[in-house]
């Protein structure tokens, strides 16, 4: 005897489903008898859309925030190169080391909000947007697929790990069969402060090399250059 | 006057040899000179005579290979002098190309060095102000960055900026070499009213022989040696 299908999105979650089932399931079969008959390739087919979403738009906070560290670490070569005789001069009138790297740490910390503001952004519309190219396909495909346990199934497996932490990206609540298909790209406070510091901490690393320079940078050799 | 007659500054057979791809440039050639307070002395010379290098020497921007160098009481040479220190409140440096910060107003540069040498807020805004007067700028033009002033504004802004923390020594290297004649004037009439008003001891390197006339005493310098070349009457 078939009751419906169900689709479980882990091999983690058999054991919480064996025991929901036996529960709701043992009520109908009395004789206690019951067959759970796994079919991965079906949970692949719904499944994999998803994770994909959830790893290309890891893939793109990734690269968009590599590509903000860049920027940071570039603008630090910029400020430095292009900033060296302010500094310089800064150095010939008196201005100790650690003056002279405050200043252009003040600068450097200014730019990396900016490239935080700029990142979260940035990552934000990319996953967006790797959402959108992925679902749609994914409605179309296993649609019907998708719905069917939505309505037969306690709902306790289903969204809430095939959208995991880190991800961008916050389930859609089940209860409305037609939002499910989109992704709503939310800015998480915990992901935003986690960037935050990597760029804090990668840019702080980026800035040791011309903090050296700074230090050895001699204010005779810019005055000189005019 | 009181002040004059003490010595400024104190130098004696200094050198500072240069090695380049093209061979060795002796830019400074044992110098010696003494310098005093309270008056103006130029040090003429052609381009690559060796002027800065000496100027900057004075300023302890460069080291020498050897020689004494005793500037504002205080040897630049005895390693456990804080250089920084020195520059910070001791000289003050008036280049030919006024090298200000740009991003600054004229009275934030004024306000600069105070700043770094850690002089209260409250009173850096007084005290800029009364050196802008001082080189004879109008208030009007304290809040205007350095690309919206005139070259001898520039200047001006720039001497107000060298006595910010009230040093000893003046080192001008070619600070009319940038504008006119007239507003040279300005510029070098403000240098000698610091030196015979304020007591500074002010050095004026320049290739300007018209400078030399409104100096108190003069060097010439050639190929990094430096001789005397006459008292004003
Ligand atoms: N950093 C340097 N490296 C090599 N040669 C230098 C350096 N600075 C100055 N010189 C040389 O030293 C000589 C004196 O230069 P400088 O003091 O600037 O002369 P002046 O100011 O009288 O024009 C010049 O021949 C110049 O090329
Ligand atoms: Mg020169």
């Amino acid at each position: 005897m078939t009751l419906g299908s169900y689709y479980f999105d882990s091999v983690d979650s058999t054991e919480v489903i064996k025991s929901a089932f036996k529960s709701e399931v043992s009520e109908i079969n009395k004789d206690g008898k019951y067959e759970i008959a796994t079919d991965y390739s079906d949970y692949e087919s719904i499944a994999d859309p998803l994770v994909k979403a959830g790893n290309s738009s890891r893939i793109g906070l990734a690269a968009t925030l590599g590509a903000c560290v860049l920027i940071v670490i570039l603008s630090m070569v910029i400020i430095i190169g292009y900033r060296t005789k302010e500094l310089g001069i800064l150095k010939a009138i008196g201005a100790k080391n650690l003056q002279v790297i405050g200043q252009y740490a003040v600068e450097v910390v200014l730019i990396c909000l900016f490239a935080v503001v700029l990142a979260s952004g940035a990552s934000g519309f990319t996953a967006k947007k790797m959402g959108d190219w992925l679902l749609p396909e994914t409605t179309m495909q296993n649609g019907s697929v998708l719905q069917a346990p939505s309505k037969a199934m306690p709902m306790f497996a289903r969204d809430r790990s095939l959208y995991k932490e880190g991800s961008g990206f916050q389930g859609v609540s089940s209860e409305s069969n037609e939002s499910f298909a989109t992704l709503d790209v939310t800015y998480r406070g915990v992901l935003f402060v986690y960037a935050a510091l990597m760029l804090l901490v990668l840019s702080l690393f980026g800035m040791a090399i011309p903090v050296v320079r700074l230090v050895r940078l001699e204010p005779v050799k810019v005055l000189r250059m005019e | 006057m009181e002040l004059q007659g003490k010595l400024a500054v104190d130098i004696e057979g200094v050198s500072k040899t240069y090695s380049t791809k093209g061979g060795v440039v002796k830019a400074v050639d044992d110098v010696t000179m003494s310098v005093r307070r309270a008056e103006v002395t130029t040090i003429l010379g052609p381009s690559g005579a060796g002027k800065t290098t000496l100027l900057y020497i004075l300023g302890s921007l460069e080291r020498p290979d050897e020689g004494k160098v005793n500037v504002a009481g205080v040897d630049l040479l005895d390693p456990s002098v804080d250089l920084t220190e020195f520059r910070r409140t001791k000289v003050g440096f008036v280049f030919q190309f006024f090298n200000l910060i740009p991003s600054l107003t004229a009275i934030e540069n004024v306000t600069l060095p105070m700043d770094l040498a850690g002089v209260p807020a409250g009173v850096q805004n007084k005290t800029a102000a009364g050196l802008l007067e001082r080189t004879r700028i109008d208030e009007s033009l304290f809040n205007r960055r350095p690309p919206r002033l005139s070259g001898g504004e520039n200047q001006r802004v720039a001497i107000a900026r060298a006595l910010a923390n009230d040093p000893d020594v003046i080192l001008a290297d070619e600070p009319t070499g940038n504008l006119d004649s007239e507003t040279g004037k300005v510029v070098i009439e403000i240098l000698r009213s610091l030196a015979h008003e304020d007591g500074k001891c002010v050095i004026v390197v320049t290739h300007d022989e018209t400078i030399v006339e409104m100096s108190d005493r003069a060097y010439r310098m050639e190929d990094g040696k430096l001789r005397f070349h006459r008292v004003s009457a």
